[in-house]
């Protein structure tokens, strides 16, 4: 079965929303397009893991986690915890769309 | 009594200049090198990689691990950051773990071409985006500095420039 990417993606804003809460009306348009951005790089890696190393894979999803969390702390309004939580919620929704997706759990 | 009054004036006068001078100090300024080197920095690791990416697409020539990249791109990186914490703005302590995760991102790279001795066409495309999306929260800093010195005002890193301007670049 396909995964649908479209309700990946939403979902995972609205898991990073709620955990956000308040803040998100600062950072909201900024933390959007950088979810977005990470849902589009697990789905290229989905698409393209038979062309990969198991290595290679390992290490991307591993870096996603990480410039997740990195870009949502960049935004003043988001505290590092914050930042953590929300980085959490995003993973755990693509884990449930994907969950062969090394690295993810 | 006048000669008192006198004294007093001076130090009122001093207590005032020292106090205009610690605002001075936390004013931040925006530093034109910092952003152009970190220009040049993602330059340097979106031409290799791409050509990289695209060299790995013939199999007949794999990428062979070098060295040399590797070292130049991690020393500039350190270089670059050792300027911008060098500033006095709270917000660039936030800077740090980009900054770290850039240099654990391309040494867990290098490590993977040593040990596989190539590294195939996807791994790049994604590792050259995910790079590229912690740059951005970089470049997004040094814009709203640049912007804050234009607008005549003090410079501080604001929230609101940041997220617009991450919304812009990470939609490419």
């Amino acid at each position: 079965m396909s995964t649908n990417w479209t309700n990946v993606r939403d979902g995972a804003i609205d898991a990073a929303k709620d955990v956000l809460k308040g803040a998100w009306d600062a950072v909201g348009n900024g933390a959007t397009a950088q979810i977005a951005a990470l849902v589009s790089v697990a789905k290229y890696i989905e698409d393209n893991k038979k062309k990969m190393e198991e290595a290679e894979i390992k290490s991307l999803m591993e870096q996603q986690k990480i410039a997740l969390q990195n870009v949502l702390t960049g935004y003043e309004a988001i505290g590092i915890a914050a930042a953590q939580n929300a980085t959490a919620a995003v993973i755990k929704i693509i884990a449930q769309a994907v969950p062969a997706l090394v690295g993810l759990a | 009594m006048r000669h008192i009054g006198w004294r007093i004036s001076k130090h009122t006068v001093s207590l005032f200049a020292s106090i205009f001078l610690l605002i001075g100090c936390a004013t931040i300024d925006y530093d034109p090198q910092a952003d152009q080197q970190l220009t040049v920095l993602s330059q340097q690791i979106n031409e290799q990689l791409l050509k990289w990416e695209h060299q790995s697409e013939n199999p007949a020539t794999p990428v062979a691990y070098d060295s040399k990249f590797y070292d130049k791109v991690q020393a500039d990186l350190a270089t670059l950051e050792m300027r911008m914490a060098a500033s006095q703005d709270p917000a660039a302590a936030k800077l740090s773990n980009i900054f770290k995760s850039l240099n654990d991102q391309l040494e867990n790279m290098r490590v993977i071409h040593k040990q596989q001795g190539h590294l195939t066409t996807p791994y790049l495309h994604a590792e050259r985006q995910l790079l590229n999306s912690q740059i951005v929260t970089l470049m997004t800093y040094e814009l709203s500095l640049k912007k804050g010195q234009n607008s005549g005002g003090a410079t501080s890193t604001t929230a609101t420039a940041t997220t617009q301007k991450a919304d812009q670049a990470s939609s490419k």
